[in-house]
């Protein structure tokens, strides 16, 4: 049976260490968030909503940046979910992906030989820092 | 406190009244003071008679009719035709006969600041209007009903009726003073026929007096109050209707993401107004409350909504606004303790939950607006979709977005199917806020508003 952990499995495996790949590890989990918080309470489908626009946000600043980056990326929906949600494991997968964004922004910003490009990693990683210690914050 | 039309048209009242029992218990000291007084009765019916046409549609009673209405018959029940007979029966009175004084520019009485506040209303109003009578704002179309435009001539048509009766108090307090037959005959010469008209003016008016009309309607202005959450938080709603209103006019600013934010405040407006209220937000119910459905509602529209790629950036000055609606109505209502509702109805809990209510009120508005907003948006052909998020369903509707996405085009215009998903999500939203009428926080009513009731006969008791 297809997981959303096989998919982001895929993801994972497929993406390099660049813009392109900090693009498709955002879109991935930005869609997926929100995805989950439509079958959540409204309570916690909103906390896991703001944190799905949070990384929105940081993918759009992505694509300001560098506009040619999801023209080329690869965009990968995890696909719906099944109807019984099991929140830690989807949550998990989301932890996953956005650590994995993170890995590659903290990479990029030692690689960049540029220091006004170099504050664009910090401030994207300090978002996707609240977004992620928001969807921890619902599991336990 | 924002100054509404019902308060300036409410302390016009309260001027002219007080004027009139300066005349009446005190009479004039000199010939000075009651030539000052007759020039401050003309400016103030001057004042009357613009605030008037300013309410009668001068786009249709035109000035042209002013002539056929005294062949005219059945004058008796068309209120322009009263009122242009009324118009005519006063004379000149900006430019008056030689013989009628004018005020000296330091004279002070009650009457010349009713006159004030009446040009003060009529300005007030005149700010949700542009030059040739289009919308500036989202009041503007109640400002421009005739039929409220009529009810509030019922109160300016009572204020007439009582300047125009006040002619032979003026003419008694100028006898006692002296001032020959002759004179005060010219000041104030019969008007029996204008009063019956006048009166007659309120009567046909009064009959589209229903509610509160235009009383309600403040300047169209948008400050915010800050330091008081409640005051703030319908400020900045108001804001945001009033930014939302525009964007839903012939020019949007073309961002998918402006519409974003503001279904987002959606949702955090109903769910914090729902757990303020106590309801369970936490678990699945199978009966929702209309607060979470309508928060699930905006939920389920803030993802669509963010499928799409628009040439606009998100518009800075409402993002600050939804931004900073979301940190207060975080402090009014948090979600992670158990609202008390109505349990303890005190004044705050009351002021409260009328502020939460009201914000809810306004973003099922502003959905409103944005629908027609993301409308124009897909017609102009601006607004794309990466091709992946289109569904097999959508594809084998639209043949060219099919061929997009098998020839690796990564963006492609949003299908009409596509837009359809988007449009009922807003219907859903328009559905839930059904209820909603037009709308105005506690704070902005016109509170100090006076009834012309104040006349009170004790008061006029003992008179000179």
């Amino acid at each position: 049976m297809y997981t959303w952990f096989k998919g982001a499995a895929a993801v994972l495996e497929h993406t390099a260490v660049d813009w392109d790949g900090v693009w498709s590890l955002l879109f991935a989990a930005g869609k997926a968030a929100f995805r989950l918080s439509l079958q959540l309470p409204i309570g916690v489908g909103a906390e896991l909503a703001y944190a799905a626009m949070d990384i929105c946000e940081a993918r759009d600043e992505v694509a300001w940046v560098h506009p040619e980056v999801p023209m080329t990326a690869i965009a990968v929906d995890l696909g719906p979910l099944e109807p019984a949600v099991d929140l830690p494991a989807t949550a998990a997968v989301l932890v996953r992906l956005l650590d994995a964004a993170l890995d590659r922004l903290s990479l990029l910003q030692e690689v960049d030989p540029d220091p006004d490009a170099r504050s664009l990693p910090r401030q994207l990683a300090s978002k996707l820092r609240s977004a992620r210690e928001a969807i921890t914050g619902l599991v336990r | 406190m924002t100054a509404t039309y019902g308060d300036l048209v409410g302390k016009a009242g309260v001027d002219i009244h007080t004027g009139l029992l300066h005349v009446m218990r005190r009479g004039f000291v000199d010939q000075r003071q009651a030539q000052n007084t007759v020039g401050a009765y003309y400016d103030l019916i001057a004042a009357l008679r613009a605030h008037t046409w300013w309410l009668i549609d001068p786009a249709r009673a035109r000035h042209a009719e002013l002539d056929q209405v005294r062949k005219h018959k059945a004058v008796h029940d068309d209120l322009d035709m009263v009122a242009a007979v009324v118009f005519a029966g006063y004379g000149p009175l900006r430019e008056r006969p030689a013989w009628l004084p004018y005020p000296e520019a330091d004279f002070d009485h009650p009457w010349r600041d009713a006159a004030d506040k009446l040009g003060a209303a009529t300005d007030l109003l005149d700010t949700h209007l542009g030059p040739h009578r289009e919308s500036r704002s989202e009041q503007a179309d109640t400002v421009l009903d005739p039929h409220q435009r009529r009810g509030a001539l019922a109160f300016i048509a009572q204020l007439t009726s009582l300047v125009m009766s006040a002619d032979s108090t003026i003419g008694t307090a100028c006898r006692h003073r002296d001032i020959p037959w002759q004179i005060v005959n010219k000041w104030l010469p019969d008007r029996d026929k204008t009063k019956a008209f006048v009166y007659r003016m309120y009567e046909l008016a009064a009959k589209h007096d229903d509610g509160r009309g235009l009383r309600d309607i403040a300047v169209n202005l948008h400050p915010v109050r800050e330091g008081d959450p409640i005051l703030e938080l319908g400020d900045r709603m108001l804001r945001l209707r009033h930014t939302a209103w525009e964007l839903a006019g012939a020019n949007p600013d073309y961002s998918a993401v402006t519409l974003h934010d503001l279904a987002g405040l959606g949702m955090t407006a109903n769910l914090h107004t729902a757990a303020a209220h106590g309801i369970d937000v936490t678990t699945h119910t199978p009966a929702p409350h209309r607060l979470v459905t309508t928060a699930r509602a905006f939920l389920q529209l803030t993802t669509d909504l963010r499928d799409y790629v628009a040439p606009g950036p998100p518009d800075p000055a409402i993002r600050t606004d939804v931004l900073a609606a979301c940190r207060l109505l975080a402090e009014l209502a948090p979600t992670d303790r158990p609202g008390r509702g109505l349990r303890f109805p005190d004044t705050q809990t009351r002021e409260t939950l009328s502020a939460l209510h009201g914000a809810c009120d306004v973003m099922g508005q502003i959905a409103r607006m944005n629908r027609v907003t993301f409308s124009t948006l897909a017609n102009s052909g601006l607004i794309h979709i990466p091709a992946r998020l289109l569904s097999g369903e959508i594809l084998s509707d639209n043949p060219d977005a099919a061929q997009a996405k098998l020839s690796g085009t990564q963006r492609v215009v949003a299908p009409p199917a596509r837009v359809r998903q988007t449009v009922q999500l807003y219907e859903a939203i328009g559905e839930a806020t059904g209820h909603v009428g037009p709308y105005q926080p506690a704070p902005v009513h016109a509170a100090d508003y006076d009834h012309p009731a104040l006349f009170r006969r004790a008061e006029f008791e003992g008179r000179p």
